[in-house]
């Protein structure tokens, strides 16, 4: 079994979030769930599991997503292509139910293997992350283009990819290296105040870049179409589910999901344009930058397009494009600049929410 | 409400202008509404590179006859998502 979730944050969440916007964070992941996929016919498996799994060629990653046989979305989940075997690693799934999904109906010539007892899941986020890396590993780690990954000498499988907006790295670290891998990345970030947090701070990031947070939108019921992650599902796709996503859209699909803003969000608050119901509230949480709740609305697609406010039960819902922060990584150039530089480097921008048009 | 519908019915053609856009420019094989208005151009998303970019931004300052990108130390915000270049073509034309 994957353990549990980590905690939301290790004591003070407004400041591990800050960390994240200003230099970079390592989170425990203990849920995630590993599957090791090894044998002739590895590759057609893994498009029979999750779409795209058919392309991966040694060396890629691929964010992908684990999806019900109805088309529903069940997990945010990554791709790893090694020489000898494949890694699916989900979020959204616990060991057991993925090692079984694997496994279930797999060809014989293959091995299907739980890899979280030997492997734990951190990942590095943050406009610095790259250089607490390029300290840990080599300099040559910060030309690691995204969904690609390498090996450091402690086999700590290292794969950039993220979903905070800010450069970040999924770290598979070996079980009985662990340890010392926290050492010695502690010791390499603390030049560039590297902060141990909680999951909290990577789960806001996320919805102040609309990117998918599996244990907040992605407990909704919700396909791919209404939660905007069509670009997950390559065309051809024949993995479980995507004829389900096709039917769907085949018959047009209604919703769509989008950011918001009001003085007063809350999970399940209709949303209405006069006497008409366009759908309703699904994540909603504080705006950290300013006043008022942000959040994700399901809402009708001819009305889910930014720069509109409709009405909830609470007061105006305002529909905003994402993101709704201009992330420090944009302003970052690993090639020139270094955390010394960083009080020359604008901080990350925030919208202005109350002033917003789009 | 007529405005707002009025509004609704403009935003809707932008975005649907700007995704056949870039099925046709950049020869992708999707349909244009399976290009979803608020995932990354860039990146992760629909992984475009900087040559998609400069035909991108080529083909959508011909179609609207607005700028794109106006300071090229600036971080390129209008292209960020399809949604962003819609807001952005929108807030040029007013």
């Amino acid at each position: 079994m994957s353990g549990l979730p980590g905690p939301a944050h290790l004591g003070d969440p407004a400041a591990e979030l800050a960390a994240l916007r200003r230099s970079a964070t390592l989170v425990a992941l203990p849920h995630l769930a590993m599957v090791s996929i090894s044998g002739p016919g590895a590759t057609d498996w893994c498009g029979q599991l999750v779409p795209g799994g058919e392309r991966q060629r040694p060396g890629e990653g691929r964010h992908t997503l684990v999806l019900d046989d109805d088309g529903t979305v069940l997990a945010d989940a990554w791709l790893v292509a090694q020489r000898e075997s494949i890694w699916l690693i989900a979020d959204g799934l616990d060991q057991a139910e993925l090692l079984a999904r694997c496994r279930a109906g797999a060809p014989a010539s293959l091995r299907v293997e739980p890899l979280a007892p030997i492997r734990a899941a951190w990942t590095l986020d943050g406009p610095f992350a790259w250089e607490v890396m390029a300290r840990y590993d080599s300099p040559g780690v910060i030309g690691l283009p995204p969904m690609t990954w390498f090996s450091t000498d402690d086999g700590t499988l290292v794969l950039r990819t993220g979903r905070t907006g800010e450069y970040g790295y999924l770290l598979l670290v070996r079980a009985d290296q662990e340890p010392s891998v926290l050492d010695t990345l502690t010791e390499a970030g603390a030049p560039v105040e590297l902060t141990r947090a909680g999951t909290g701070c990577l789960a806001t990031a996320a919805l102040e870049n609309f990117a998918f947070w599996p244990q907040a939108e992605g407990r909704a019921g919700l396909t791919p179409l209404e939660l905007q992650l069509q670009w997950r599902l390559p065309t051809a796709s024949v993995a479980r589910g995507t004829a389900a996503v096709r039917v769907h859209r085949n018959h047009g699909w209604t919703q769509r999901i989008g950011l918001v803003h009001g003085p007063d969000l809350q999970v399940g608050d209709g949303v209405h344009a006069g006497d008409q119901p366009l759908g309703r509230i699904i994540r909603a949480e504080p705006w950290s930058h300013g006043t008022g709740f942000i959040g994700l609305a399901l809402l009708a697609r001819t009305h889910a397009h930014p720069g509109f406010t409709w009405q909830g039960p609470r007061g105006p819902v305002r529909t905003l494009s994402a993101p709704l922060v201009t992330n420090r990584s944009l302003f970052v150039r690993p090639q020139r600049h270094a955390w010394q530089d960083q009080a020359d480097i604008p901080s990350v921008k925030p919208r202005d929410l109350d002033g917003a048009s789009g | 409400m007529t405005s707002q519908t009025e509004a609704l019915a403009q935003r809707a053609a932008v975005l649907a202008q700007i995704q056949a856009l870039v099925v046709d420019c950049l020869l992708l094989e999707r349909e244009p509404d399976e290009l979803d208005p608020d995932a990354p151009l860039f990146g992760t998303g629909l992984s475009l590179d900087s040559l998609d970019a400069v035909e991108l931004v080529v083909a959508v300052e011909q179609a609207f006859g607005v700028r794109v990108v106006e300071d090229r130390d600036a971080p390129p915000v209008a292209l960020r998502s399809l949604n962003t270049l819609v807001d952005h073509v929108l807030e040029s034309a007013s």
